[in-house]
């Protein structure tokens, strides 16, 4: 066991709309897709959900039950002069499917492999908003996401 | 208005992506169809639909 960091650790790739059936991906689809991992500077892939109160006049306790559930996707990249993936690759309206291997994956450069586990993301893309521009700051910019498909957050790639 | 969705293909898989997002994803290895398979916006598809007719 060990504690670790995203660097040098986490990949991320990004599936076109269409591939991915169900939300399981094949090693061979994470293997065609477009590595974003070079451009993220940050990833916020998280879901929350409700509970619903619910009290009675014969206890103190207030009890709840579950409600709903829902998630939100946004990432920030980095824009490059010489080669725009990210930016290009995340047009708003653009739908398709995030893996995310946080531990990585026992391929190349840490690229997910069958029998690893990843992060299924089918989302799309509702806003790609640049950060605002200042003297000696990188330029980069937002991608934030609607979750479109109940995520799938402990998939093995087969 | 539905915006128009080019198909592309890898290695027998098949997606859909923003015409601006076609050169990034031929960088990677993926192709453009030329099948005539590529989603046209429902509006503009109607309008040409109304002309013919």
């Amino acid at each position: 066991m060990a504690r670790i960091i995203p660097n040098e650790n986490t990949w991320i790739g990004f599936i076109p709309d269409g591939t991915v059936v169900d939300q399981k991906p094949t090693a061979s689809q994470v293997a065609g897709a477009v590595e974003l991992t070079g451009y993220c500077i940050s990833l916020n892939a998280s879901s929350r959900g409700n509970t619903v109160p619910t009290p009675a006049f014969d206890s103190l306790f207030e009890t709840s039950t579950a409600g709903t559930s829902a998630a939100t996707f946004d990432a920030d990249f980095y824009r490059d002069d010489e080669d725009d993936t990210a930016w290009e690759t995340l047009p708003r309206s653009q739908r398709g499917t995030f893996i995310i291997a946080r531990y990585g994956g026992k391929g190349a450069d840490n690229l997910p492999i069958a029998a690893d586990e990843v992060e299924v993301w089918t989302v799309m893309v509702t806003s790609r908003t640049m950060a605002n521009m200042s003297s000696n700051t990188v330029l980069t910019f937002t991608a934030s996401c609607s979750v479109n498909v109940e995520p799938d957050e402990n998939y093995v790639l087969t | 208005m539905a915006e128009q969705r080019i198909k592309i293909t890898k290695d027998g898989d098949e997606g859909f992506v923003h015409p601006s997002a076609v050169a990034a994803w031929e960088r990677n290895g993926w192709t453009r169809a030329d099948d005539g398979s590529s989603e046209k916006p429902k509006k503009a598809a109607a309008k040409k639909t109304e002309k013919e007719g």
